[in-house]
């Protein structure tokens, strides 16, 4: 086997959607790295970690929410932490769309607000393209359109 | 920002299908660990490589297929560390193709184009058992029949 030094941090992101169909977003702290942008919810998996697991972990540290059916897996995404192309940064991430029947969300001290909205209307409010993307693979995923369209995967940004 | 993540080996695979609604199962060598196995196509993603040129790479690799579409993502699996082998997360997406004829590597001994309920039949890895029947699953929500 060629590649059993090639290692990578790996990421869970999570669509989560409510039961009347609007999605979370969430606002990133000012102090942060891309400041008071809207992002989907995620972080890195800890090593023994199964991405459920890690999935579960960062929406329950993110969001509070704790009644979350995993819907599928929507595709994968690949940048280098704070744009550096080094072994150390490179970052290999599943975003999910996930369920919950609960609408109620207790933010941690990484982020400052969340809103829930259409999938429509979070593609208007966040300036993160990748999540762009992975709202229209969801919103194609939910209408059960035949082939997803997967752009390529640059202009990514981290979840941390 | 904590300091406890992983560090993993990621690979991603492939559940191709051809224009008869058949899928590609690949057996594996004797000499490959697990050796004699019916898998899907697919491997380890590169250091600095982008999954999908790594999905590319494998599928031309594994099995010669030079043209194919990607439908959907189908599943997200995870082996723990065994005899000294990093942890590893891999994907798979269902994949589309008008070719048929397969080219093999040294990595697998035979190849077999198969209907998902065959495929079903001589499946003898629960992965990969998991890959077919979420192929299954996606085609029915689209609204074809199978068998």
């Amino acid at each position: 086997m060629y590649v059993e030094n090639a290692n990578f941090m790996v990421a869970v992101t999570a669509i989560i959607e409510n039961d009347v169909g609007e999605i979370l977003l969430i606002k990133r702290r000012p102090e942060a790295e891309f400041p008071n942008c809207w992002e989907d919810v995620g972080g890195r998996l800890k090593q023994s970690e199964s991405p459920e697991e890690g999935l579960r972990r960062e929406i329950k540290e993110e969001t509070g929410i704790v009644d979350i059916e995993i819907v599928k897996p929507l595709t994968v995404f690949h940048i280098f932490r704070n744009n550096i192309k080094k072994k150390e940064n490179e970052l290999i991430g599943i975003s999910y769309w996930c369920k919950t029947r609960t609408s109620k969300v207790i933010l941690s001290n990484e982020h400052t607000d969340y809103q829930w909205l259409t999938p429509e209307d979070a593609i208007k409010v966040t300036d993160h393209p990748a999540l762009m993307k992975y709202l229209r693979i969801q919103m194609a995923e939910k209408q059960q359109i035949e082939k997803v369209i997967f752009e390529n995967t640059k202009g990514d940004i981290i979840h941390g | 920002m904590d300091n406890e993540e992983g560090r993993f080996n990621f690979a991603i695979g492939a559940i191709i299908e051809n224009s008869e609604g058949e899928i590609l199962l690949i057996k594996r060598s004797p000499d490959n660990s697990p050796g004699n196995i019916w898998d899907v196509v697919g491997g380890g993603i590169q250091q600095f490589e982008n999954p999908f040129d790594a999905l590319t790479r494998e599928i031309r690799e594994e099995t010669g297929i030079e043209e194919f579409e990607i439908i959907k993502m189908l599943g997200v699996f995870h082996n723990y560390e065994i005899d000294g082998f990093q942890e590893r997360i891999w994907v798979t997406y269902w994949c589309k193709t008008n070719e048929s004829s397969v080219r093999l590597s040294h990595e697998h001994v035979e190849y077999c184009w198969a209907k998902p309920e065959k495929a079903l039949e001589i499946s003898s890895h629960k992965d990969i058992t998991i890959n077919i029947i979420r192929f299954i699953e996606e085609k029915q929500k689209l609204g074809y029949s199978i068998g």
